[in-house]
């Protein structure tokens, strides 16, 4: 093989295929135990609209399902509370965020069982996981432009 | 809330309902199944209501269904949309890992059970078109069960399930009536508990040859039996037999009764053909003797021809019984009183049967009357006490019993009808059932000096007069001989005035008459004492030669003699012949048959017209002359 020829396949290996493939954003600095944010990219396949949407109906859902938790704890109706953890516990599963899907599911296992004692502190605990977890969502949403 | 989430449908289309109630989970899933390979219409339901609503105007292909919903939650879920009876498949998509609740549902029947944050786009399509796949296929074999079950329920043979034991598992309501039991009674117990020893054998060699048909007779609990026909199929799943049983007991029967009419029906016609050959060769014996004994210069020599003429009667009487029994007897039908007839025979029965048999007779007059031959309806009373009474040596009681019967045709013995019956039972030694089948049959006898032919003569005259009988017995248990003759009338009717009895005397003519018989020897001896009686005779081999003679001859013919069953032309053609060409000559027909034998060749001879064979001359010649000076001749 000359020279020449080298040279060529060289450039075509280090130089020209590299700036042809599709740039995957990195999200290595968003990702910590309480969410994985190639997970949810990969679940949403890549598909930068669908994440937004995701994210803006958490964003309106969210609040109103913390809320109906709260109320639930107050009002100490363990049923309704049961149900309001189950449901958070569902987007935030789709969200790639187990920390606060865990949260979720043991306060619904707890009214499941009947028992309220303790539920407070993990509604508080979840709060702030999902808060956490927005401002994850929202870093992800601008890095993808 | 219902909306359409998207519509995606190039090819194949599949229904979905998402119902959902959780908005993020709801945007995810709808986007999951947007690949482009889907053909999906997805619409989106946020309650089990509205779920239900949508069930019965759209045609679902699968529903993806949360099961904890604002108006329903968990299980209860899945059971109500279940409930709903929905053919599309169900796929639960739970926030739930919940193990137990996924078998339940799986079990339930939702084709999948999916935990959310756990698939992606492609695994949840194929889970959806795998559902899809799996609910037709259950759906199928649903409908496969369902009619293989109605099959089972209603087929009229029995269908039973045993495994290997040979316990009963699973049998319809068809192998539970055929063995007499419930069904909750079959199932546990063993086909070989109703069978015989041997089918123990059977059963395991079916087992070793996984298929096979045969023969069962079956043991039913009440003690009676019957004859089953299987079909048996090994391992039509692991360790489970199947059996198709079904009774063959009637049809046996029938086909038996079948064969057995058939039988008699050939050994009658043998019987009846070698009768009619034995008459004409009686006959010419019967002539020539005759003639000797006219022509005879010596006593002696009018002796020895007298005691051949003796012989052939003797001999004539057998073939008489024979004809009875092929019915080919000469009848001479009237009205009969059955009780008026066994009245006349009661003091011979008393006398046949001696002091050691006891005797009851219930008959009734007045029952009906039936069309039959007095001498053979006597012979018929005769030879069924004769019977009994050689069945009860060491003596016993004999029964008779004549009444009315009307059969409604169940029995393939005896049709629908009117009947005059009489029963002959006696307590004798009764007959093991091979001998009983063929009791009628001609030469069959148990006996050491029996002809055999007594019963039969009985079959043949009882089937000749258009009745029926019938035998049951059982060894040690006597015997009853049961006769049914059809009844004709109420009430006995004017019946025409029977012909004159001929004379017993010869009587001479001198008239022209044309004797045709195909029987050289028989023609030869008759035109020998026709012509010695002074007749002036012409004499023709068969119909057609007599024609001719008939048609050439210028002269009066006074009587036409025929036989019947001829080559070429029969007499009844000739008959017919004759009459029109020569209207003043008379007719006498002559057969080794029964006059009324042949009703394919037309109507029965009037009986005065008519002389079976093996007849003497003497009867011969008063026949003649009974008809010669009916027409005028002197």
């Amino acid at each position: 093989m000359d020279c020449e020829k080298q040279d060529i396949l060289r450039a075509k290996s280090e130089i020209i295929a590299p700036a042809l493939q599709t740039r995957e954003p990195a999200f290595d600095d968003l990702k910590s135990s309480a969410f994985d944010p190639d997970a949810l990219w990969n679940r949403v396949d890549g598909d930068g609209d669908l994440l937004r949407d995701l994210v803006a109906v958490f964003a309106i859902e969210a609040p109103a399902m913390l809320s109906r938790i709260g109320k639930a704890i107050e009002a100490g109706d363990a049923t309704d509370l049961e149900k309001g953890g189950h449901k958070i516990k569902g987007s935030l599963l789709q969200l790639a965020a187990p920390a606060a899907a865990a949260t979720a599911g043991r306060l619904e296992a707890l009214a499941s069982s009947g028992t309220l004692a303790g539920t407070e502190t993990l509604r508080n605990t979840l709060r702030q996981e999902v808060d956490f977890l927005m401002t994850k969502l929202d870093a992800m949403v601008r890095r993808i432009g | 809330m219902s909306t359409v989430v998207m519509n995606v449908r190039p090819t194949a289309l599949m229904n979905v309902l998402l119902v959902e109630d959780n908005a993020v989970d709801a945007r995810m899933i709808s986007a999951m199944i947007q690949a482009p390979s889907a053909t999906l219409h997805c619409r989106h339901v946020t309650s089990l209501a509205e779920a239900l609503g949508h069930l019965s105007c759209d045609p679902l292909d699968v529903i993806l269904l949360d099961l904890n919903l604002d108006d329903s939650f968990g299980y209860e879920t899945f059971a109500r949309m279940k409930q709903a009876g929905s053919k599309a498949a169900i796929v639960v998509l739970s926030g739930s890992d919940d193990e137990d609740l996924a078998i339940r549902t799986v079990r339930e029947g939702a084709q999948d059970y999916l935990v959310k944050g756990s698939f992606d786009g492609k695994l949840l399509v194929r889970a959806m078109r795998y559902a899809v796949e799996r609910k037709r296929t259950s759906e199928a074999l649903r409908q496969s069960e369902t009619t293989v079950r109605a099959i089972f329920e209603s087929s009229l043979d029995g269908i039973v399930i045993f495994e290997n034991t040979g316990l009963c598992t699973e049998a319809n309501a068809a192998s539970a009536a055929l063995l007499g039991v419930s069904r909750e009674e079959l199932i546990g117990r063993r086909l070989c508990d109703f069978c015989s020893e041997g089918f123990a054998d059977e059963w395991l060699q079916l087992r070793a040859m996984e298929s096979g048909r045969g023969q069962i007779r079956v043991r039913l609990d009440n003690g009676a039996q019957r004859l089953v026909e299987y079909c048996f199929t090994g391992n039509v799943l692991p360790g489970q037999h199947l059996a198709m049983l079904r009774d063959i007991t009637e049809k046996q029967n029938l086909e038996e009764q079948l064969r057995q009419s058939q039988k008699m029906e050939a050994v009658g016609r043998l019987a009846g053909g070698v009768a009619h050959d034995f008459n004409n060769i009686l006959g010419i014996i019967s002539g020539y003797a005759e003639l000797l004994q006219l022509n005879a210069a010596f006593e002696a020599e009018r002796s020895r021809a007298g005691k051949i003429i003796t012989a052939t009667e003797k001999a004539a009487s057998l073939t008489r019984q024979l004809l009875a029994f092929g019915r080919k007897q000469v009848m001479s039908l009237k009205l009969l009183d059955v009780a008026e007839v066994m009245e006349g025979l009661s003091s011979m029965v008393h006398c046949l049967m001696g002091a050691d048999v006891q005797i009851s007779i219930q008959a009734v007059r007045n029952l009906g009357w039936v069309r039959a031959d007095q001498s053979q309806l006597e012979q018929v009373i005769m030879n069924l006490t004769a019977n009994a009474r050689e069945a009860m040596p060491d003596g016993g009681t004999l029964n008779i019993m004549i009444d009315r019967h009307h059969s409604y045709g169940e029995s393939a013995e005896l049709p629908a009808g009117e009947y005059i019956r009489m029963a002959v039972s006696d307590t004798g030694a009764g007959m093991a059932p091979e001998v009983r089948t063929r009791v009628f049959e001609p030469f069959f006898t148990t006996k050491k000096t029996g002809s055999g032919l007594g019963l039969s003569t009985v079959y043949g005259i009882v089937k000749q007069s258009g009745g029926y009988i019938t035998v049951r017995s059982e060894p040690q248990h006597g015997s009853t001989f049961t006769v049914y003759l059809p009844l004709i009338a109420e009430r006995k009717q004017e019946e025409a005035p029977a012909a004159a009895k001929p004379t017993a005397a010869p009587t001479r003519g001198h008239e022209t008459v044309l004797l045709v018989d195909n029987e050289i020897d028989l023609r030869n001896a008759t035109s020998e004492y026709l012509q010695s009686c002074g007749y002036r005779v012409l004499t023709a081999n068969d119909g057609k030669e007599a024609i001719e003679i008939s048609d050439r001859h210028q002269g009066t013919i006074a009587l036409l003699i025929s036989d019947i069953v001829m080559p070429k032309v029969n007499g009844r053609y000739l008959a017919e012949h004759v009459r029109k060409t020569r209207p003043d000559t008379g007719v006498l027909m002559i057969s080794g048959y029964a006059n009324d034998d042949m009703p394919s060749r037309g109507t029965p001879l009037d009986p005065s017209c008519f002389l079976q064979k093996p007849f003497t001359f003497q009867a011969l010649g008063a026949k003649i002359r009974a008809i010669l000076e009916k027409n005028g001749h002197r």
